[in-house]
């Protein structure tokens, strides 16, 4: 039996902050207060932390008093991610996933909403992060929580690809690098010949972290292709590469990509590059 | 007349001489020096990124402090929307990089940009001094040490205290006790209540969003954070009080404090596994303030930071030194045998001789990270525990996503 709270009160035991408009010295309560504040939101289940985020109204919880309501959702996402609460962690998470995605809230309480999830979301959060992929002012903040959750986060990622275009794209595709995503390993070898530089060096980057050994020729041929910062960051990704293959026991390979990448940096500033992969391979 | 005017630099050099000598086609970097060496005569090209606040004098160290011949080739800030000229006045740091006749650079942007900046480059070849704090999470350190490494360049953080230590034979013998491994259980305790600026570099909880001056790029500014309303506070010096681009006071000044300590104390190669903090709940966007956070390293050493500008005073241990009495009389014998710590190698001496610089990328990284397990511990609330090999929080996933945190695109480590 959840007990019946009044959020509202609850909030307003926070201390204000010490001078509106100026810098803060802002100092919350203490420790022991703010344990009772968010065990009295959590002893009221989903109905209070909806009610909570529910008062956010913008990004921040910007404004003179806005900033309680988020300042004490933070609180409570911090208990719930404490060992030996993942019942009310899930509680906690699913809730605020539930107020995602509308009109409500307004778009900026959402964002500040998907950054309490990147804090405390878990598994039980991703289909609905993957669905706030494709909208508008919420895809970047979903993704980051989908980034920071990593588990499951995959398949979301490989489905919201199909349509993005741009900086979505770009972001989605780095952002499957990150989780070394190797169902995207065509995908990503693909992209190192986007017509978009920072395309080209996220799919490059990505799979120097996969590290398979067909990610041998998609990175050292984007090297070779490369001028400029591109290239500065394309040998990076194929000498990346090149130690993760070793890490991983493919020394042949490893071997392999660095006498590929030698030879497409012949010239006299790319001594370091040279050095950088005979000292590679001198570690096999 | 002025360093953008000179035209000769190292690269030019390099290449001068060797076409006057003809007697190679490729002529490896600082092969006219000796082996691995840069001749002291040499003229490098330089460049400072974050023009503001320290940046003119992280730059001019490098003539001064760190006795480098070098000329001025660029500059770069996000503040010069419609300014730069892309030929010695930047707002592009890859444009920069991407300059081959720049062999050292000094950052002193803001912190969220220094590391992302000093592995860009190192990996584009160049030395790098960076201003502290090193790094604004602890992946951020793992990078900019696994670059020097990989590259082979010459990295020094901008803070110096380490280098006067070990001037001080008392200071040297700390060092070879701890280091020696004869320390089984140290009982040792340092006590740190010097000036963290807690409440001077707090940020706003309550900021509403303003709009943008025309002479910043807030997109370039915002980088790897997530993209949030401009506010003033946000930025010139004030943005230290915003956990996008520092820690704070102790962010901002820890590794003033600490390096000298993980250089006395021989933490340069390791991090502390417990701790526990003192603090209020954190806000998620704003520094707020902290009383104490005790960090116990593996070996029983413990090093306590105090604000004293919040809560009750730390009182679970008293500051206790180390010595060699601590050790058996056979201990003290071994000691005697082993050798005395090396000097450091200056910014300046480690460019030429092609060696690690005393502040080097891991033991600022190892510095750095103590200030950085102290916030997140503040920012949690609750005792973490640290795996100084994986260098992850262990036991608590939450915690954990703070020691490597997403980057917008285009950005990664």
């Amino acid at each position: 039996m959840k007990k019946q709270i009044n959020i509202a009160e609850i909030v307003n035991k926070l201390p204000d902050a010490d001078r509106p408009g100026t810098a803060s010295k802002f100092t919350g309560p203490a420790p022991a207060e703010a344990e009772k504040l968010v065990a009295a939101v959590l002893s009221g289940g989903r109905e209070a932390i909806i009610e909570l985020a529910e008062m956010i109204r913008d990004a921040n919880g910007r404004g003179e008093k806005n900033f309680k309501p988020g300042y004490l959702l933070h609180a409570v996402a911090l208990r719930v991610g404490d060992k030996g609460r993942d019942k009310e962690r899930q509680v906690f998470t699913t809730s605020i996933a539930s107020l995602l995605g509308g009109a409500n809230p307004p778009p900026g309480a959402q964002e500040y909403l998907l950054r309490e999830l990147q804090c405390a979301g878990g598994l039980e959060v991703v289909k609905t992060l993957g669905g706030l992929l494709e909208k508008p002012g919420l895809w970047e903040h979903a993704l980051s929580a989908l980034v920071a959750i990593e588990t499951g986060a995959g398949g979301p990622l490989r489905k919201a690809l199909a349509g993005a275009k741009g900086r979505r794209r770009l972001a989605l595709l780095q952002a499957l690098g990150s989780l070394r995503d190797k169902a995207s390993t065509a995908t990503l070898a693909a992209a190192t010949e986007d017509k978009d530089e920072d395309t080209r060096l996220a799919a490059s980057w990505g799979l120097a972290r996969i590290a398979t050994p067909d990610c041998v020729q998609p990175v050292i041929k984007a090297a070779e292709k490369a001028k400029s910062w591109e290239k500065i960051q394309a040998n990076k990704a194929a000498l990346l590469l090149a130690e993760n293959l070793r890490s991983s026991g493919n020394k042949d390979k490893a071997r392999d990509t660095c006498n590929l990448l030698i030879n497409a940096n012949q010239e006299e500033d790319d001594s370091y590059v040279r050095d950088a992969a005979e000292r590679i391979i001198a570690g096999l | 007349m002025s360093d953008f005017d000179r035209k000769t630099t190292r690269r030019r050099f390099l290449k001068t001489s060797a076409a006057t000598l003809a007697t190679v086609t490729i002529v490896k970097p600082h092969v006219l020096g000796g082996p691995g060496r840069v001749p002291p005569s040499e003229t490098l090209g330089g460049a400072l990124i974050g023009v503001g606040g320290r940046g003119p004098g992280t730059y001019n160290d490098l003539k001064g402090k760190h006795k480098l011949n070098i000329i001025k080739m660029a500059e770069c800030d996000v503040k010069w929307v419609g300014k730069a000229d892309n030929k010695s006045r930047y707002t592009d740091f890859r444009r920069v990089l991407e300059r081959k006749d720049i062999d050292v650079v000094a950052i002193a942007t803001p912190p969220h940009w220094h590391a992302l900046i000093s592995i860009a480059a190192m990996e584009a070849g160049k030395d790098v001094v960076s201003e502290k704090p090193m790094t604004r999470f602890i992946a951020e350190g793992r990078a900019v040490a696994d670059a020097e490494k990989r590259y082979g360049r010459v990295y020094q953080v901008g803070t110096y205290g380490r280098f006067s230590r070990q001037g001080d034979a008392r200071a040297r013998t700390r060092r070879k006790l701890m280091k020696s491994g004869l320390l089984k259980d140290c009982k040792g305790v340092l006590i740190m209540h010097r000036g963290f600026k807690v409440k001077q570099w707090s940020g706003l909880v309550n900021a509403p969003p303003q709009q943008v001056p025309d002479w910043l790029d807030w997109d370039m500014y915002q980088g790897p954070n997530a993209m949030k309303p401009f506010h003033h506070h946000r930025f010139g010096g004030s943005h230290r009080g915003y956990w996008d681009y520092d820690g704070g006071g102790l962010g901002d000044m820890g590794q003033h404090f600490l390096d000298p300590v993980t250089w006395e104390y021989g933490l340069d190669h390791t991090s502390p596994t417990e701790i526990t903090p003192h603090a209020p709940p954190a806000h998620p966007e704003a520094v707020g303030m902290w009383g104490w956070v005790e960090l116990k390293y593996a070996n029983g050493f413990t090093i306590v930071l105090e604000s004293r500008e919040w809560g009750k005073p730390y009182d679970r241990k008293q500051n206790r030194d180390i010595s060699v009495n601590d050790l058996t009389p056979g201990d003290r014998k071994k000691l005697a045998e082993m050798p005395d710590p090396e000097r450091l190698l200056g910014f300046g001496d480690a460019v030429k001789a092609r060696k690690p610089a005393g502040g080097n990328a891991e033991a600022a990284h190892r510095t750095v990270t103590i200030m950085h397990l102290a916030n997140i511990a503040i920012r949690m609330g609750r005792k973490i525990h640290f795996d100084p090999v994986t260098e992850q929080i262990t036991g608590d996933d939450e915690a954990n996503r703070l020691v490597n945190q997403p980057m917008r695109a285009p950005w990664h480590l």
